[in-house]
């Protein structure tokens, strides 16, 4: 029973850490992919503030991942 | 852009080589080799993802600037299959790599390109509002 919802709990940690990670980098990216279609000559200015924006949004979903790949190794491998 | 952005992406690596030097000296002076082990990997994965999203960004950027209707992604899943591949490493040698570091120093990477970018565009817009002041001293001035 408690193997069952560890295992149950790694998998919601990876599975919504990457659900986050796919959603605001693909909100972001896309408002990125519009500004530079509509001013090409803005490239440089949102490329600097989308890295900031893309690293503050990625940072999380990664460490819920690796802490749910943990879980669930730590779970397989004993 | 690349001119533009030279010298976050110069800070950036000088940092990175800088703490990559000084954990390698630790990994051989120190007892603690499994800690820094932990760190040294969390450290390279990090950086590895930082550097593979902001060319995957600058590569789709530059691609709709030049009005290509080829479709581009930022390859989210091959940065989190990268993390994947340092918690194997972890797990395939526990007494070599602290896993407790190792997760620890994953968003170093982003912490890092968040707080040294943020620098620079705070540190661009005070040089220009100095250089607007000045401006407007020697207008008023005359």
């Amino acid at each position: 029973m408690d193997m069952s919802l560890a295992v149950l709990a790694g998998g919601i940690m990876i599975a919504f850490g990457a659900l986050a990670a796919g959603i605001g980098n693909g909100v972001l990216f896309s408002r990125y992919l519009e500004g530079i279609a509509r001013q090409p000559e803005a490239q440089g200015k949102l490329f600097g503030q989308s890295m900031i924006a893309l690293g503050l949004v990625e940072a999380l979903p990664i460490i819920s991942i690796a802490f749910g790949i943990l879980v669930l190794f730590g779970i397989i491998g004993g | 852009m690349t001119k533009e952005l030279a010298w976050p992406v110069r800070m950036m690596m000088i940092i990175s080589c800088s703490i990559f030097i000084i954990l390698t000296f630790l990994w051989f002076v120190t007892p603690a080799k499994p800690l820094i082990a932990g760190f040294i990997l969390g450290e390279l994965i990090s950086i590895y993802n930082i550097f593979h999203l902001a060319y995957r960004v600058k590569l789709a950027g530059d691609r709709v600037a030049a009005g290509s209707q080829k479709l581009v992604g930022i390859k989210t899943l091959t940065r989190i299959l990268m993390v994947g591949f340092g918690i194997i490493l972890v797990y395939r040698f526990p007494e070599w790599i602290d896993y407790r570091s190792f997760v620890l120093t994953l968003p170093f990477g982003y912490i890092l390109m968040v707080v040294v970018t943020s620098f620079f565009y705070i540190k661009k817009s005070s040089i220009h509002q100095e250089e607007g002041r000045d401006v407007l001293g020697t207008d008023s001035e005359n």
